[in-house]
């Protein structure tokens, strides 16, 4: 298992935990009782991976297959990257040690584009070739799933298939496939013509782009009767659909170390800046005495005191405080504390703060995007002046004297007005504070994290060209200069530089792949580590290849140009992304989903209308 | 409320964890366990949980333990029952029951150490260390930094046996609530002083000990 010379290594590398396994509620099985041997890969440290839901979700369901095995394997930190160049240790899976390069398959899941750099890290430490045209049927299968893959093309060509949508009945239909395939004695290409079939699956090698001279697109071809549009796979009876309810539970602390439990997915919000809130459409709710119980059950399986109730926004849950008063039963005697993140500012009424105020009382954090109503119309956050007021004074009254608020700048419309008013709306919130004579003891800290807007595929403003860095400097520096006026503001903004490298990785096409392969061989890894970025490596690369960042991220896109993701189906139509886009330029807002139905197309992934409209 | 002690042996891929994370998993381990253990009272309820001697990260032990409360009184079969399947690998429980000794009644750590390396140069490193007058080196601790002649403090040093490549000896280092000398001290005196890999070395804490020298059971 693990020998001198790989222990030596061990003990000379921070948290040597992350790269051992062991942990309670991992799975071990017998290589020889198994005909699929997966490696379900997280390209980031173990701590990143481990707080990931998707992966335990996944790790579950493809275990309970008696012939399949998924293990973990996380991107090793620079430390033990380095050791293990040097010392020539590949890297190896954490449940039995295994070598990548002797697994079946190895599926990566793509949160965020700045990881991309890690999959060529792992692929590189477990000797395989980056691109899937150089392997062989010694190799084995390289997948990608998440988030990323409704535009994975960038990295399209380092993977054999990418799994699109939700996870729980593609992957182990892959696998039985596999498995099939295998014991057919397939080749390679005739296994892929087969997991083709697979609702979901999306092999990139079966679709030949062509370009225009102007560089964009002028044709995606499918080979070998592919699907076009390839649709991603849904769970559609989600209300019903078990959740982990044992988990791996890491010695090493990861950083939402916690029990987690998904009450809902998708969103019905319809922010237009918010990838996830299209791409997990259609909105299904959990139901919530599954909820309540598996909660019960998770906690007592991995001896975890906090449980998580996880959305994109929990507070839609139809049935949220009933949850809520059913699961007090036994949290308080299990001495369990109940935590809820992505609460809505509209809708954070008084009983619930009431609720989670019982059980912990620090800073409170919410997000109202933009600093004036018209943007904030414009980008369809649905919040106004006096919510957020009222939520300020909530939380106050609550004991709260810290608050955090996010805000986006470089958005559709956006003027130095709506950047003043990030800076007016934190003022407001400090005048509140004082003005209330049952505020908290001590002095009221208001906190404004401004990230820059990255345009995305599959949201309304995929078709908008982001602010270049000058311009968002510009905004940077008028943010800063307007908020000296209160010394109890605190403005924190990201660097302009990774929003470019993340912007043209988004929005970008296959032409990217050898950008990518020379960023990481120019020491790219990690990028989304501030202690890691290089923009240098990044740029060279780009020059290298003659790529044009601006191309990818600043320019606006015409709604009739074929965009690199427009062959990929994630349930909303083009039609409706144009469409609103078309409202956000007028300010005009959509309602949320369970209200009124614009005919995004989502619905026909379930098969029936997303919400009893008469009902409401 | 009955104090209980269990002892458990830290092994294999369980090294790699701090006494920190140990903490955590045996606060989970508990919890998991259904055991009707004790909580403090007060505003955040939490396991009232003490361990005997905590263990450096890399290092084996064979006699570990810690002591928490139950509301009720259980047998021993029933407490390493509910226990079962709670714990990551390597940690593994052998007894449970009223703590036999008090933790102040420590004095030393009996450890088994095994260097790997050239075995000539391993030999040359443990003769002259035990021919020599005094060997000095640098504690460092967390607010201070003072010499110690580990001569003077690390008792019945004895090679057990000499292999291709490899050297065991035993000795006791002080041990207890007052004063600790990690046994890594030594090996990073050989290490400076010989090129011998710190970090391959194995480490077995096997027994504790009062100040006669007799074994804590």
């Amino acid at each position: 298992m693990i020998d001198n010379k790989l222990k030596s290594i061990l003990l000379s590398v921070q948290k040597p935990a992350r790269y051992t396994g062991g942990e309670p509620g991992c799975i071990m099985k017998n290589k020889e009782d198994i005909d699929v041997h997966f490696a379900f890969c997280f390209p980031d440290t173990y701590e990143v991976g481990m707080s990931h839901l998707g992966m335990k979700i996944l790790y579950e369901s493809m275990n309970k297959l008696d012939n399949v095995w998924c293990e973990r394997v996380f991107a090793p930190w620079t430390d033990m990257h380095e050791k293990m160049k040097e010392h020539n240790i590949p890297l190896y899976t954490l449940e039995s040690k295994t070598p990548l390069s002797e697994m079946d398959m190895i599926g990566f899941t793509l949160q965020y584009e700045l990881s991309y750099t890690n999959i060529l890290q792992v692929l590189d430490l477990s000797g395989i070739p980056f691109m899937a045209k150089d392997r062989n049927e010694s190799h084995p299968l390289i997948i990608a799933g998440g988030p990323c893959t409704c535009n994975a093309e960038p990295v399209a060509d380092f993977f054999d298939i990418m799994a699109l949508g939700e996870g729980e009945f593609m992957n182990s239909e892959i696998c039985n496939v596999y498995a099939e395939c295998k014991k057919k004695g397939l080749s390679r290409l005739d296994t892929l013509k087969e997991l083709a079939k697979v609702e979901g699956v999306y092999v990139p090698s079966f679709y030949e782009v062509e370009y225009k001279e102007d560089g964009t697109i002028k044709e995606v071809k499918p080979l070998y009767d592919a699907p076009i549009p390839c649709n991603k796979a849904i769970v559609r009876d989600f209300a019903n659909h078990p959740f982990p309810t044992d988990t791996v539970v890491p010695m090493v602390t990861a950083i939402h170390n916690r029990a987690m439990v998904e009450v809902l997915r998708g969103c019905i919000r319809g922010c237009r800046f918010c990838q996830a809130g299209f791409i997990y459409r259609p909105f299904r709710e959990r139901n919530v005495d599954m909820l309540n119980k598996g909660a019960y059950e998770l906690c007592k399986n991995t001896g975890y005191e906090e449980v998580s109730l996880t959305s994109l926004s929990t507070s839609d849950h139809s049935q949220l405080e009933k949850l809520l008063d059913d699961m007090e039963d036994w949290t308080q005697e299990q001495k369990v504390n109940i935590a809820l993140p992505s609460l809505r500012v509209d809708n954070f009424s008084e009983s619930l703060i009431e609720k989670t105020t019982k059980i912990r009382k620090s800073g409170l954090t919410f997000a109202p995007e933009a600093g004036t109503q018209r943007l904030r119309d414009i980008i369809n956050k649905n919040v106004t002046e006096e919510e957020i007021e009222k939520t300020a004074k909530l939380a106050f009254a609550g004991g709260y004297t810290h608050v955090k608020l996010y805000f986006m700048m470089g958005l559709p419309g956006e003027t130095m007005e709506d950047i003043k008013g990030i800076i007016d709306t934190a003022q407001k919130i400090i005048e509140i504070f004082w003005s209330m004579p049952n505020r908290p003891k001590g002095k009221p800290e208001v906190s404004i994290s401004v990230a820059t807007f990255i345009p995305k595929p599959f949201t309304p403003f995929q078709f908008f060209g982001q602010n270049d860095s000058e311009l968002i400097k510009q905004k940077q520096a008028y943010l800063l200069e307007c908020a000296k006026v209160n010394k109890r503001i605190k403005v924190s903004y990201n660097d302009p530089q990774t929003s470019i490298i993340e912007a043209v990785l988004a929005r970008g096409d296959r032409r990217l792949s050898q950008v990518i392969i020379d960023a990481y061989n120019g020491g790219a890894m990690f990028d989304s580590w501030f202690e890691c970025f290089k923009f240098d490596v990044w740029q060279a690369a780009f020059e290298k290849n003659n790529v044009d960042t601006a191309f990818y991220a600043n320019r606006f896109r015409p709604y009739d140009e074929i965009n690199p993701w427009d062959h990929i189906n994630y349930g909303v139509s083009k039609k409706f992304l144009i469409d609103d886009y078309e409202r956000s330029l007028k300010a005009i807002t959509s309602k949320p989903c369970n209200k009124q139905c614009y005919n995004c197309g989502a619905n026909k992934l379930l098969g029936r209308a997303c919400f009893e409209y008469n009902k409401n | 409320m009955n104090t209980t002690r269990i002892k458990f042996q830290k092994v294999g891929l369980a090294i790699y964890f701090s006494h920190l994370d140990l903490q955590k998993v045996m606060q989970r381990a508990l919890k998991k366990s259904g055991l009707p253990v004790w909580y403090s009272k007060g505003f955040n309820p939490h396991i009232y949980m003490t361990f005997t001697l905590p263990l450096s990260l890399g290092q084996e032990s064979l006699c570990e333990s810690f002591d928490f409360r139950l509301n009720e009184e259980l047998t021993e079969a029933e407490i390493l029952k509910a226990m079962e399947g709670t714990l990551p690998q390597g940690i593994v429980l052998t007894t449970a029951g009223a703590p036999d000794y008090e933790a102040k009644e420590i004095k030393y750590a009996q450890y088994r150490i095994t260097l790997y390396g050239d075995t000539d140069i391993l030999k040359k490193a443990l003769s002259d260390y035990e021919s020599a007058e005094k060997v000095t080196v640098i504690k460092q601790s967390k607010k201070t930094t003072k010499e110690v002649n580990l001569k003077a403090e690390i008792r019945n040093v004895n090679v057990n046996e000499t292999g291709e490549n490899y050297l065991t000896f035993t000795a006791l280092f002080p041990a207890g609530i007052d004063y600790n000398l990690n046994p890594a001290l030594l090996v990073e005196y050989f290490s400076e002083n010989y090129g011998i890999d710190a970090n391959a070395t194995d480490y077995l804490r096997q027994n504790l000990l009062n100040e006669k020298l007799e074994i804590l059971q």
